[in-house]
């Protein structure tokens, strides 16, 4: 870590600010705190919790809970719903349902799971809200990210916050990337996702937390990490996502939408996408 | 003074009934007529009136998801500077 960073662990992962004051540091952490306490999976206090409890029944949820399923509707739709919140009872039934660090080699096989019910069916009317019966979301994707971008606002000269990985930078910041190498984010974020870190064995056998929602499975792809850069840190932590579950296709996904990407297959080869060779003019990065 | 209805008046009154009841067909198909060539005249020349069948007024549905397909926004790369001071990792 360099000098002027600060490190502390919120939502399952670490989370680093670098340029923060001490009033913007504690403004951070009670951030991710409060973000934690509503949307986390694994609190059954949370608000996500309650909701997904009451699945099938018209819910009143709060205000900051019904802009991020607004949100999260809206990253669906962009993505043509690779990125859907209604994974949630797969990721319960494949093990998931705990903190990551909780989860240890479970011999009993994984429940069973098939599509998930689609974020179509999700009804939001301004806080009234209902989820399919039986089903369950997920937000954490779209609210991790997220949060990371209210965070550096919060800065209030130049630095980066990032969470896990997924990083938001005010002012130019030289990030370094999965399987070496490194880049220089202007502005904006990076976000990089794959299918070795966050995964947990059940039954014998490996899952990751990627969840296809065509199969309720984990998806397959031939990509083992994805790097993109956005216009924010949830643009980017949803196009590395959905690049990611695009499979072979993903390099082109980013590009049809002028985002750049950076992908490391299963056998650790390098691959970038025409749109991110095109962002760098200098022979360092790759 | 004699009342009695002179002997060919029941002919003439049958024929006074077919003829109004021709003239009353006749006025409502006249009607009819005027009210089509009133709504056709009306649909070609009135503003207010569709030529064609209706549209929804929001933009249409290929604007839309160009719109959608950009709302993912890139950021901005360069080739790194210096030692890095942040990395990006799997979450």
């Amino acid at each position: 870590m360099i000098a002027g960073q600060t490190a502390f662990r919120a939502m399952g992962c670490d989370i680093v600010a670098a340029g923060a004051d001490e009033p913007a540091l504690e403004a951070i952490r009670r951030l991710f705190a409060e973000r934690d306490r509503v949307f986390s999976r694994f609190r059954p206090d949370s608000e996500l919790s309650s909701v997904n409890r009451a699945a099938g029944e018209p819910t009143l949820v709060s205000p900051r809970f019904a802009e991020t399923v607004q949100c999260a509707l809206a990253v669906a739709e962009q993505t043509g719903g690779l990125v859907d919140p209604t994974v949630g009872a797969s990721l319960v039934a494949l093990g998931y349902g705990h903190d990551f660090a909780e989860l240890g080699d479970n011999p009993a096989p994984p429940g069973p799971v098939g599509p998930a019910p689609g974020w179509r069916r999700i009804e939001l009317t301004g806080r009234l809200l209902r989820i399919p019966y039986g089903s369950a979301i997920d937000l954490n994707g779209v609210v991790k990210a997220a949060t990371v971008d209210e965070a550096v606002d919060l800065l209030s000269g130049g630095g980066f916050v990032s969470a896990g990985g997924d990083l938001a930078v005010r002012g130019a910041t030289d990030v370094a990337l999965p399987a070496g190498g490194a880049v220089r984010v202007v502005r904006g974020g990076i976000a990089t996702t794959g299918t070795d870190r966050r995964r947990w064995r059940r039954g014998g056998a490996w899952y990751h937390h990627l969840i296809d929602p065509a199969t309720g499975l984990p998806a397959r792809s031939p990509w083992r990490e994805v790097s993109a850069a956005g216009a924010s840190c949830l643009d980017a932590d949803v196009a590395a996502r959905s690049a990611l579950l695009a499979g072979a296709g993903g390099p082109e996904w980013l590009d049809r939408r002028g985002l750049p990407g950076r992908f490391v297959a299963e056998d650790g080869r390098v691959t970038v996408n025409r749109t991110w060779t095109e962002m760098m003019i200098g022979p360092e990065c790759t | 003074m004699s009342t009695a209805l002179p002997e060919h008046a029941p002919q003439r009154i049958a024929a006074a009934r077919r003829r109004a009841r021709t003239a009353k067909l006749g006025l409502a198909a006249a009607g009819l007529a005027f009210f089509g060539l009133g709504m056709t005249l009306a649909k070609a020349n009135v503003a207010g009136h569709s030529r064609r069948p209706l549209r929804p007024l929001d933009a249409p549905a290929r604007f839309q998801a160009i719109v959608r397909k950009d709302a993912l926004a890139g950021g901005l790369l360069a080739p790194a500077q210096a030692a890095p001071g942040a990395t990006t990792s799997q979450s």
